[in-house]
């Protein structure tokens, strides 16, 4: 598009008599391209995010390959639409969790800054590193958060509708011909009152999945899949739903069973998302992700 | 006219362009051959040559410009010290609460206390300074009307101005025509380049700005130094202004003194091209090179500093270890108060901003925050550190300390009032913490507090620095460099699509020239430039292509007609005031007629 001599809006933007908020609004972007036309890069108003958004999969986060025991290297983008013509310095802090579709205990990674330009300036951190003890699972969420003073997140780590949080797992599988994936997780209620909430997990969508095998450059396999949870209190076995009513923070486990009905070649992928929801909004307020890879022969 | 940057860059495109001439005529390769040695032999009197405009123009100044930066040279050196001093006090006092059994701990945690009361002595005393300086900016007294805007006769016009509209080709040949060695003979040739750059540099400024530089003086200024600031960041070749300075530099260190041949030939340049008796007194050359080496030298004085360090890690894992415990901030979260119009609040919700220029990039709207950013951070000193100090003997009994567990809602109460009272510094005092005291308070939530007031201070201060520098820039006083991805230079960095150009001068100029104008055209309307729209700088900046419109597009026919002694160019208008490759002109009435009457000079006219 050709540009044109920029003009004053009708409310003239050069009146300088009002005051200007000059507050940074940061977030850790989910993309950072259009999407589509007429789309804009991440500013982090769209929360929560849209439907065709990974949300555990937030490609601002980016960590160096993970195993237990060993230093995890991170680094956040971060962009920040506030208004104003000057840096700010955002403090962007890292945790790592077990995987839950709620967050109730993160751990610390580390923390750092960077000075983010106003109005869609974008900066990364400098690298974050920790060592996540050789006892902690294979498999293992990411969480960041990016703050400022004057730009505050809601207490609650809630990557889908807080801007200031993403999410990134770091779960992938491989699975061998026949035997069932299975994974242990918590389903928390990250209110601080009661609330029921509702799990469902599925294969993911094709169209999502064939964005994210792009990203995680693979291919993407439309085998079927069956889910099975088992919830440990219950002690029995449910489809792939199930609600539950949890306190103030509670807490409850499942184990998730994985069937693949056929084989995966090494370079082919699938993924099953687990999605928490609570009665009160209708949009998630968690979400994990288990990428299944074919192992190899 | 542009800026150094883009001089060094244009001088660099002719002269390797000049390099890859050949001609079958074997007197035109000594001629170019002979300019080559020159310039290897004198570049310093070559680059000096490429400044001859600034030269001019300093020499004819007030001497305001390198008055106010001087002032913001030496208080942002002072603000630098009092962060470093900050970051210093942190290091201790982090160092002597994560130990403090360390025998040695007791005096860092004093020593750390000591310089906390210094930093907020130092920060009082720089208020003053700082809010009268930034007054002093705020109405640009350094960029002072065009004289043919303000219809005044060429002969009242000041030479700054009256070379760079008059005779500029006559200007570039007699110096070339007059210089007789070596040195001389490279700085004419960095003036010849100089007129290329300007003819062709001026004309993108003009374009991306919406009108020339005596009818947009302020949006000018900003669009230049954006350019000079683009062409660093795209050309590694292109040296620090300091390095500039240095190199310009000519007889003793300590009084550096333009060259007497050069001098004398500036001087016979002029005799020789303009009728003397016709125009304002030659300035005092001297005088003008002086301040052309200082102001090189004071530009590169302002170096952002380095971030903030986090925490401890220790003190770090306490402050953030639990997202539902935030750490603890001294900003009041409900308002922020300005005192001024225009300045920076923050009440309810944040919203995002717009990418295009508005009127968050106001010069009043950078001036309100930069001051507001600043009594806020000096009272948050104030306040914090003299909690710390009336703090510690209760710290050292391993008691809470109530004022300092009150400081958040005394700040915040504080700045309920608009304007919030002013606060005597504290005095210096040494706390006396012992040993067995800092043991009992090391292990303390007030402990990792004051670790997080302190780190958040920092942070307050880094950002008080940033807005300082965002309102420098602004007002056109320095480069803008770090800044291009902003709306605000971003918009000048590309060429616009088609419109009417060029606009008169805007109603309220100093006020918005933030914004591209929307005032009437000035009649007849021209065509800015030949370059295309979304062109970047590099467009001209390049050089090297000379049938494009580029300096040695420009400079380099002139060379060439000069080494054979033909005289077929025209003097063009090194403003770009009517266009790129506009000719010298008069106004033939007033410069508010409509249509303006345009009269172009002849070759011997001024």
């Amino acid at each position: 598009m050709t540009p044109q001599p920029p003009e004053q809006g009708p409310e003239g933007q050069g009146d300088d008599r009002e005051p200007v908020d000059l507050r940074p609004y940061l977030c850790i972007p989910y993309w950072s391209a259009p999407r589509f036309a007429g789309d804009t890069p991440d500013s982090g108003q769209l929360r929560p995010l849209p439907g065709d958004v990974v949300s555990w999969l937030c490609p601002g986060i980016h960590a160096s390959p993970y195993t237990p025991g060993a230093k995890l290297e991170v680094t956040v983008d971060v962009r920040n639409s506030g208004r104003g013509n000057a840096a700010v310095v955002a403090s962007v802090v890292v945790y790592w969790v077990d995987p839950t579709v709620g967050f109730s205990k993160p751990t610390l990674l580390g923390a750092t800054v960077a000075s983010v330009p106003p109005r869609g300036g974008r900066a990364t951190t400098p690298t974050v590193s920790g060592v996540i003890p050789a006892t902690a699972p294979d498999h293992i969420c990411l969480v960041a958060l990016v703050t400022h003073p004057l730009d505050n997140p809601g207490t609650v780590i809630d990557p889908v509708g807080d801007r200031h949080w993403a999410q990134l797992n770091l779960v992938r599988v491989k699975a061998a011909a026949g035997i069932p994936v299975q994974l242990a997780f918590l389903a928390v209620n990250p209110f601080a009152h009661e609330a029921i909430f509702e799990i469902d997990v599925h294969r993911m969508e094709m169209d999502v999945l064939k964005q994210l095998a792009l990203s995680l450059k693979a291919e993407p396999s439309d085998v079927r899949v069956h889910v099975r949870l088992l919830d440990d209190r219950a002690g029995h076995e449910r489809d792939a739903a199930a609600r539950l009513a949890l306190d103030a923070g509670g807490r409850r486990v499942f184990n998730l069973t994985v069937d693949v009905a056929g084989e995966l070649a090494p370079e082919q992928m699938t993924a099953v998302e687990v999605v928490l929801r609570s009665d009160e909004r209708r949009e998630p307020v968690g979400s994990l992700g288990v990428v299944i890879q074919g192992a190899e022969r | 006219m542009i800026d150094y940057r883009a001089h060094a860059s244009a001088f660099e495109g002719v002269r390797k362009s000049l390099a890859a001439e050949s001609w079958g005529d074997p007197a035109m390769t000594a001629a170019r051959d002979e300019t080559l040695a020159d310039v290897a032999l004198a570049p310093d009197h070559a680059l000096l040559g490429a400044f001859v405009d600034h030269l001019f123009t300093h020499a004819v100044s007030d001497g305001t410009e390198i008055a106010l930066l001087e002032r913001s040279s030496a208080l942002w050196g002072q603000g630098l010290e009092l962060y470093e001093l900050l970051g210093s006090a942190r290091k201790d006092l982090e160092s002597a609460l994560a130990n403090p059994g360390n025998p040695a701990s007791a005096d860092l945690f004093n020593g750390a206390a000591m310089d906390s009361q210094r930093l907020a002595q130092g920060m009082h005393a720089l208020q003053a300074s700082i809010f009268s300086l930034r007054d002093d900016i705020a109405a640009q007294p350094h960029l002072p009307d065009h004289p043919r805007q303000l219809d005044e006769p060429a002969s009242n016009w000041d030479w700054g101005n009256f070379h760079l509209a008059r005779r500029t080709d006559a200007f570039a040949r007699t110096l070339a025509d007059r210089a007789d060695d070596p040195a001389t003979r490279a700085f004419a040739f960095g003036a010849l380049t100089a007129y290329g750059g300007n003819a062709c540099g001026s004309a993108y400024v003009g374009h991306v700005v919406g009108g020339p530089r005596r009818a947009h003086r302020f949006r000018d200024r900003l669009a230049r130094n954006t350019l000079g600031s683009w062409i660093a960041a795209h050309d590694a070749s292109i040296e620090s202004l300091a390095t500039m300075s240095q190199r310009l530099q000519f007889g003793a260190a300590s009084a550096p003194t333009l060259p007497a041949a050069v001098e004398t030939l500036i001087q016979h340049a002029l005799s020789g091209t303009f009728d003397l008796t016709h125009t304002q007194p030659v300035p005092d050359l001297q005088l003008g090179y002086r301040r052309l080496v200082r102001h090189l030298e004071l530009l590169d004085d302002f170096v952002r500093p380095s971030l903030p360090d986090m925490p401890m890690p220790v003190f770090t894992a306490k402050l953030f270890g639990d997202p539902a415990n935030p750490p603890p901030t001294i900003r009041p979260q409900d308002a922020t108060v300005t005192g001024d119009t225009g300045g920076g609040v923050s009440v309810g919700t944040n919203t995002p901003g717009e990418p295009t220029p508005g009127k968050d990039d106001s010069k009043k709207t950078s001036g309100s925050v930069c001051g507001a950013i600043l009594a806020l951070l000096i009272l948050f000193a104030i306040l914090l550190v003299v909690a710390f100090i009336k703090c510690v003997i209760e710290w050292a009994d391993g008691k809470k300390c109530n004022y300092f567990e009150e400081l958040g809602d005394l700040i915040t109460g504080l700045f309920k009032k608009d304007e919030p009272d002013p606060r005597d510094p504290p005095t210096s005092e040494n706390p006396g913490m012992s040993s067995a005291g800092l043991t009992a308070f090391a292990g303390t939530d007030q402990a990792v507090q004051l670790v997080g007031y302190l780190w958040d201070m920092q942070i307050q201060l880094w950002e008080a620095l940033e807005n300082s520098y965002s309102y420098l820039a602004a007002t056109g006083l320095i480069y803008p460099d770090g800044l291009l991805e902003l709306p605000l230079y971003e918009q000048f960095t590309a060429i616009p699509g088609a419109g009417g150009w060029p606009h008169r001068p805007a109603a309220d100029s100093g006020g918005s020239y933030h914004l591209y104008p929307t005032s009437p055209l000035e009649n007849p309307t021209e065509t800015p430039s030949p370059f295309p729209s979304k062109a970047t700088p590099n467009v001209f900046a390049a050089g090297q292509d000379r049938r494009a419109a580029t300096p040695a597009g420009v400079a380099l026919p002139v060379w060439e007609q000069i080494a054979r002694g033909d005289l077929d160019s025209p003097n063009l208008d090194l403003d770009a005031d009517r266009g790129f490759q506009h000719q010298c002109w008069s106004t033939g009435g007033s410069i508010d007629d409509d249509p303006l009457n345009v009269v172009v000079l002849g070759y011997d006219e001024h």
